[in-house]
Parts: C-alpha cells; structure tokens; sequence
C-alpha cells in the first residue's frame, strides 16, 4: 500500500534542484527580515549559508535525523518535526522520500522546500564512522576579496595631517580552511581583514586583523557535542543567550520559534558573537547537560577619567568588528572577558524543560551615560542570567517559551502557541513580557527591540492554503516600551501588520505580493531643544510584489517590485520605490552560471529606505540599504574550473542621479557611484 | 468619583467609539465576530450584520456584561433574542450602558430574510434614550441594513449600513449619531476554524481594519482572538458550550485604557 501511495505522489512533487550560489527563497526573504530588523547592511554570520551548502552536499538522512538535526533545518516547524518523527516511530523507516507527503501537516510546498537537504542513504556502522570522520570528510579552502573600486576620503587623507584616516588598503580578505565530515567531526581555522584595516605592518603585527579557529565533535558516546576553540551558544529561547542567526518577524510558524542545538561550531567571519574557550553536550535519549566556558578580549568603548588616567571604564561594547584607524584600533580587544554558562535539559516524545544559565565577568566596568533612557541599562562588572524554558506538544498543538531573571532580579518572559487548526491552516501566537530592567548579553529574542528589554507585545500569525498553489498569510503584532527609547522621551506604543498572498501553481512560476504596515512612536521635532513634545506616530507602510518564471531549465527571471510610503518625525509624507529585474543563468552541462541585476530606486530620504536580498559569492550575503535616486546593477558568475575547484566573480555598481557624493565621513566618496568588486576561489579536496 | 468619571467618559468615547453618543452602537467585535460564517455564526451575530439572521435555525436568546476598562461606571449590558420564522427571522436587542449619572439605553428590532440561496438581508430600527440626570435627556431612533453574499460554501462577504441618514440626537451638532459603513469578509477555512475582517469607515474617523479568527478545538471549546488597527486594541474569548449553554469569557485590551473583562451567556433551543 506504501509503494502504490509512494507512486501516486509521483505525481505531485517534481524534482528538486539547488543551486550552490542561490538560497532558498523563504531563506532569503528571512534573512532580508533579519537585515531590516537590524538596520545592518552586511550579515557577518555566515554559518547558515555554510550548512545549508554542507547539507547540499551531504544530505540529513531523514530515517535517522533526530529533532535536533531537523531543527537545525530551520525550515521544518515544531509541530512537522513531531508529526515526521511520530510517522517514523509508528510506520518505520520512510521508503522514499514522496512518502513525506503522507505524514500530517508536511505539505507539499514544505518537502519541495527541504528536498534538495534530506536523502534516505542507509546509516553507517559506529567503527566506519569513526574511521571515516578522521578520513573521508572534505577539506575546504576558501579564499575571498573585494574592495570598492573608488577610494573614500579615509583612504586619501593625507597622514601628516590628521590621524584620522584609514590605515590599511581598501582591499577585503578572508581565508578560511575547514575540515568536515558529515556533521560529525568539523575543524577549521579561519582570518580576515575588512577595508581599511591594516596587513602585517607595525599596527598589525600579528597580520590580520582576526582569527579564528574551531574543532567540533558529535556523537561521541555520551557526549553528544564538544567544542573546542571559537563555537556559539544558543539556550532556550534566546533570553539569556543566543549568538546564531535567528529569524525576525514573519508570518512563516518558523520565525518565532527559536530552535537550534546548544552548541555550534563557529565559522564565519564576523569578529564578536561567538565564546572562545570549551564546550561540551552530554546525555542519554532523556537527559543532556551542557557546560561552556569562554575566555576572549572583546572591544569596548573605553574611557579615562579626567582626574585619574589610571582609573578607566568601558561606556560601551564594540560590535562592529573594524578596526580601520586609530581610534577603532584603540579600542581593539580593551576588555577581558570571561563567560561560562550550561544547560540541563530533559526531554521526551511529547516535550522537553530546560534549565539555563549564563554569566559574564568582566575587568574593566561598564558605566553608560547619565540620560534616562540609559537608567536601567547594563552596567557594572558583571551579568548573571538564569532561566527555563519548555516545549510541549498536544494533539495539534505546540507551546513553547521561557522564563528569565537577571541579576537585578528582573524577570523576562515570552510564550508561544502554534497549532495546524485545519488541513492547510497554521496559527501561531507569540506573547513577550520583558522588564524594563531586565539585562542581557549576545542574546536574540523574537521581539520588536534588537534586545530583550523594555518590551510587552503579543504576536498572531495565520497561514492558510485555500486551494493549490495558492497560500495566504498574514501577522499582526502589537507592542508597547514602558520606559523610554533612543529618540523616544516616553513609554511608547505601536503596531505592525503585514498581509501577503503566494501563487506558486507549478515548479516554473513564483509570485507574491505582500502588504506591511507598522505604527511607532517617537520624538517629534522641534527648534526649541528645551521644549518637550508629545510623542509623534510614525507610520510606515510598504507594498511589495516579486515574479519568478522559470523559463527554462537554465533561464530564471525574476522581478520585484516595492513601493513604500512613511511620516517623518515633522508628519510630513515621504515616499519610495525599487524595481530591479534578475536573470539567473545556469549553463546546462557546462559548469558555468551567472546572475545579473538591474535595479532602479527612489526614495525621498533615509527614512523611506528599502532593502533587497543580492545574489552573492557562494556563503556570503549582501543586504544592501538602498534610498536617493539611481540605478544599480550587478553581475555575478562563477566558474567550475574542475570537481574540486570553483570560482565565483561579481561587480557591482550604484550610479545615484541627484548626488555628487556617495556615503559620509570617512566613507565619502567624491564621485556619483560607487562600484564593487568581489572574487572567491573555492577548492574542496 | 463618579462625576469625575462622568467627566472624563466623552474623552473614552472619542478614543474608543469615536463620537460621543455612539458607544452601544458598536458591537463588541469579541460577542459578534462569527456574522460572516457559515458555520459559526450564532444568535449575537445580528449585531454585526442583521443579514447573518438568516442563518440562525432555531431560537436563540443571550445576554452579556462588559466591564470597560475595568470600570463600573461604564458597565456595559446587551441582551438579545432570535427568533426564526417561515417569514423570515426576527432579532431584538437591548442595551444599556452607565451608572445613574450617565446613561446610555438602546432597544433594536431587527428582521432578515434570505433573497435566494445566496444573498440575505437585513435591517434593524433603533430607540435610544441618553440620559444625564439633571442635565440632559434625549432620545431617538435610527436605522441599520445590512446584506450579505455567499459566494461558496466556505465564502461571504457583506456590507453594512449604520445610521445611513445623519441623525441628531439634540439640535446640537456634537450630540449626534455617526454614520458608519462597514464592508465584511469571511471564510471557514473548515467547519472548526473561521476567519473574518472588516473595513470600517465611521463619520470624523479615519478607516478602521477589524481583523479575528474563530476555533472550535473541541466540541465544547471555542476560542476567539481578532484586533482593530485604529487603535491598536485586542479582543478575545473562550467559550464553553454544555447542552445547550455556553458560556464566553471576553476580554478585550486597549493599550492606554486596559482591560475590559466580560461574560457571556447564550442558549437556544432546537425545534422538536
């Protein structure tokens, strides 16, 4: 009877293709939400990318993949995961993987999704495995540059006169080499320097500006994971730590739900979120109890006091991981960090509770600035947080959240629900309730702030599928900060919705178009500067609509449209646009393929900005902010130069239509574009 | 206190039903989301929109107690009956709203009838007697039709008219009851789950989106959940259904005002 069913869905899925430069579209749109969210133009954790592209490589054998493998997906909800693994337990191992189309809310837009990751290979003995992790994993040599062609004012200024210029090139390298077997057995190191950053000169002796390196064991007996050298941390539900990517607001049931192993291997090039030290996972199928512990200099705002020079603390930490002039060098590394934390978790078929906790110990202290909204921010030479967190699943419903106090005895929490209501129907609710005074570190909540702080909100999501092809989705989200923000001199409300219909009636043709609206308070303005105002609403609304045609096997087009319209803080309207148009190319039985953009925008200032996910070298992603007026065009091509080597080359060029300049400070470029060029070299062996 | 409250209530009205004699006039959108379902729909759905009459098949009667804001001196009281016949179906509804400062009462009539398989409608006549001892009394009456539209088994959509012709309660031109036009959607995604919305165009206000879900996740457990944009308000509900009986637990959310709890009770009664 399972053959003839396995036969029948024969007919309902195609054949899966990914391709090794391109994400998955859900993906891209996740990660253009990140991108907005965050205001940040480059994403400097690669690690997604990376997996996803191992995965491709070496497909998750779904016979044997445990929740934690799937989960690590990032594309399967909670309530899928449980249905898969029930359907595994009851009807055994999966003969083909058609077969996904029988198991209870895994529908097919879903296994088209994860197709190109999972396989049903048959699993290795223990003894070969073993031998084989230390012998037929791959090496990987990575090696990557890119510049901007114009030089900004950092570069072309002249030292004698001022320090504060760029000191090194504006060329970018990374290197990385990595060994990986499967997802058992990893090693690697990794360096970069960004532009501007000096190269093995007296300011940057030890050559580049960052290093990393890493060994990652699974599956080892009772420990389940070991981590030794640079890893992340992930607990519960991203209260008290979680340094992976993590999706933003979407109405996708996977945005909400933090999921991902404790410990991860770290891998990309982005100098600050991430523990150096050990890290070790070990249990049974019931219990696991996780221990880390991490030694780093991190890079902090540093001050002296003006009475006493010995005397000095830190007003901020450095994020951004540059190190161009001498000020950002001074900077570099100032503040000791010692962190260690862990986990004990039990879990069953049905759910799972956690007990977490963190802390973090500095040398030098961190004192902010005096202004109200800093009152009940981070200070001192210490955070403790403990918490826990729970998943339950009933029937077709799926609870999860967590529960955090800090060391100032401030509580956070956030819960969530997420349920199938019919065949072809998901909702998911998501509660957050964080004090004003609760603190953290490195940590990545589902919530309206970058942090969990200050926040209450309640979240709704809807998915359904009318008929096929077709899906509908939509949010609602409505948040309030009682106390005061950056630029909000009160407790502030707001709102935010978003409505969005996909047509997706074949494997050839992908459109959607979405609707966005979000409602936030802030500061009006005003040229007396002792005057308070009331809080003005600032609105923002966004329309958006994306085709993709397969044309061919080897031709896609895809096109997007976005329009958007805001208030400013003086209530007067502003307006946007993009368009652009893609033409993906794959050379059909030669190892060639290429992507070029056009891109036309517009918009009235910052405050109407737009963002659009850009096709990259292979792991790395470009979220460029767009506002002015201009065009913008790329292209990107990579070459099979032979099994094991692959080349990757792109240019890009923005050409803005109402400026002579580009970019501000010591980033301002003297021209009306700005042109970009990036070259990878990927050899695997 | 209470005077105090009697003060300050126009100021609620305008933020929270948008013109000062009009507050009853607006369904608790927690009581009457169900107006657009096909299956959902129950006896308080007629508030919404009198063309869900129709869709009632046996009598029905409920009463319901809102306390907003957490307030009760403006305690909100509504009782209704349905009553189906071969003529078509009859609704009544009475509401009252206030303390004995302040008072706001409203009795409607209400009949609809199906056109054909696929469209329905309605319309309701309305008394209202608005009351400030010593001050101010005045009553009136007003209008409301509604019609609705079947386009399958799984999708309606409707439109409703309140208050079409502008009518003064006083010869002031503040004391008034506002005209709002509503146009509604809804679709049964299945026999347990529902989904609506409505746009809201309501005189001096700017358009209102009303948006909720409906679940019945057990034969005797209901839940509701929805939002109104305009002001950023939540409502929802459980509701126990035992026999006949069900009970609802309401409780709506205003960002500045709080909570307004509520309770409603509703039974009908099958033809033999």
């Amino acid at each position: 009877m399972r053959v003839l069913y396995v036969l029948f869905c024969l007919l309902g899925i195609g054949y899966p293709s990914f391709s090794q430069t391109e994400l998955p579209a859900v993906a891209e749109q996740h990660i253009e939400q990140v991108v907005e969210n965050s205001n940040d133009e480059l994403l400097n954790d690669e690690s997604y990318s990376q997996h996803l592209y191992e995965l491709s490589k070496h497909p998750i054998n779904i016979n044997t993949a445990n929740r934690e493998v799937l989960n690590e997906l990032m594309m399967l909800s909670p309530l899928q995961i449980e249905y898969l693994l029930k359907y595994r337990q009851l009807l055994g191992d999966f003969i083909s993987l058609y077969e996904l189309q029988s198991v209870a809310h895994l529908d097919v837009y879903t296994i088209k999704k994860i197709s190109p990751f999972i396989t049903l290979s048959t699993q290795l003995r223990i003894k070969e495995v073993f031998k084989e992790r230390m012998l037929q994993g791959d090496h990987v040599v990575l090696i990557r540059t890119s510049r901007v062609i114009e030089k900004s004012v950092g570069y072309e200024t002249d030292s004698s006169v001022s320090s504060n210029h760029y000191l090194g090139s504006p060329w970018a390298v990374s290197i990385r080499y990595k060994y990986q077997y499967k997802n058992l057995l990893q090693y690697g190191i990794s360096c970069d320097k960004d532009p501007g950053e000096s190269i093995f000169t007296k300011n940057q002796q030890s050559g580049f500006d960052f290093y990393s390196a890493h060994l990652f064991i699974r599956k080892l007996g009772i420990i389940k994971s070991l981590a030794v050298g640079d890893y992340v941390v992930n607990l519960g539900q991203g209260l008290i730590q979680w340094q992976s990517l993590a999706f933003k607001k979407s109405s996708d049931l996977l945005a909400s739900k933090r999921q991902s192993p404790i410990l991860k291997p770290y891998q990309s090039f982005g100098e600050q979120n991430f523990h150096r030290g050990l890290g070790v996972t070990m249990g049974n199928k019931k219990w696991e109890a996780t221990l880390f512990g991490s030694y780093r200099n991190v890079d902090a705002n540093i001050v002296f006091d003006t009475m006493n020079v010995d005397e000095m603390h830190v007003s901020s930490f450095q994020n951004t991981g540059l190190h161009r002039t001498f000020s950002e060098l001074a900077d570099k590394h100032v503040q000791q960090q010692i962190s260690f934390g862990g986990n004990v978790g039990f879990s069953n078929n049905k759910g799972h509770v956690g007990f977490n906790f963190m802390h973090y110990d500095w040398k030098l202290s961190l004192i902010k600035d005096s202004i109200p909204s800093n009152l009940f921010s981070l200070t001192g030479k210490t955070l403790s947080n403990c918490s826990v967190d729970y998943h339950y699943t009933y029937k077709n419903a799926h609870f999860f959240g967590e529960t955090a106090i800090c060391n100032n005895k401030s509580i956070a929490t956030v819960n969530g629900l997420l349920m199938s209501v019919a065949n072809g129907a998901d909702i998911h609710f998501f509660y957050r309730n964080i004090s004003r005074s609760y603190q953290s570190l490195q940590t990545n909540v589902f919530a309206e702030n970058s942090t969990p702080v200050n926040e209450a909100g309640f979240f709704s999501a809807l998915s359904i599928r009318p008929a096929y092809g077709w899906m509908i989705e939509a949010y609602t989200d409505f948040f309030k900060f009682p106390w005061l923000k950056y630029n909000v001199n009160g407790g502030s409300i707001g709102s935010e919705y978003l409505f969005k219909i996909i047509y997706k009636p074949s494997k050839v043709l992908y459109i959607y178009s979405s609707y966005k609206s979000s409602v936030k308070e802030s500061n009006g303005t005003t040229n007396n500067t002792i005057e308070l105002l009331p809080l003005t609403k600032l609105a923002h609304r966004a329309w958006r609509t994306q085709i993709e045609h397969k044309l061919s096997k080897s031709n896609v087009f895809r096109s997007r449209v976005e329009l958007v319209w805001c208030n400013n803080a003086s209530n007067t309207t502003e307006q946007g646009y993009l368009l652009y148009m893609d033409w993906i190319w794959k050379a059909l039985k030669k190892p060639i393929g290429a992507n070029v953009r056009v891109l036309f925008f517009e918009t009235e200032s910052y405050n109407s900005r737009l963002y659009a996910y850009e096709n990259d070298v292979l792991f790395s992603s470009s979220i460029p902010v767009i506002y002015g007026k201009g065009v913008k065009y790329y292209f990107n091509v990579h070459f099979d130069v032979s099994k094991k080597l692959t080349c990757w080359a792109k240019w890009a060029q923005t050409t803005y239509f109402n400026q002579k300049t580009v970019g501000s400070g010591l980033d301002l470029i003297n021209y009306n574009r700005k042109s970009e060029c990036k070259m990878q070299v990927l050899y695997r062996f | 206190m209470k005077y105090s409250i009697a003060i300050l209530l126009p100021i609620f009205f305008v933020s929270i039903s948008m013109a000062q004699f009009n507050s009853l006039a607006i369904p608790s959108p927690s009581i009457s989301l169900g107006a657009y379902s096909q299956n959902q729909s129950d006896g308080y759905s007629f508030i919404n929109n009198q063309a869900a009459l129709t869709s009632i098949q046996c009598f029905g009667m409920a009463v319901c107690q809102e306390k907003m804001f957490n307030l009760s001196e403006i305690n909100k009281v509504d009782a209704i009956v349905a009553i189906p016949t071969s003529l078509g179906n009859l609704g009544c509804s009475i509401g009252r709203k206030g303390f004995e400062g302040f008072s706001e009462t409203n009795i409607g009539l209400a009949y609809a009838r199906k056109l054909s398989s696929a469209i329905s409608i309605g319309t309701q006549f309305n008394y209202y007697s608005f009351k400030i001892p010593s001050y101010f009394h005045s009553t009136t009456m007003n209008v409301e039709i509604g019609t609705m539209i079947h386009f399958s088994s799984k999708l309606t959509a409707g439109i409703h008219l309140y208050n079409p012709i502008k009518i003064l309660v006083s010869s002031n031109e503040v004391r008034k009851l506002p005209y709002r036009y509503k146009f509604g959607v809804g679709y049964d995604v299945s026999n347990d789950f529902f989904i609506s919305t409505e746009i809201v165009k309501q005189e001096d206000q700017a358009i209102d989106l009303i948006g909720g879900m409906q679940y019945q996740f057990d034969k005797r457990f209901f839940f509701k959940l929805g939002f109104m944009v305009e002001n950023s308000s939540l409502f929802s509900s459980l509701g126990v259904l035992y026999k006949s009986i069900r009970v609802d637990a309401l409780l709506r959310y205003h960002p500045h005002l709080g909570y307004s709890p509520g309770l409603l009770l509703s039974t009908h009664f099958k033809r033999t």
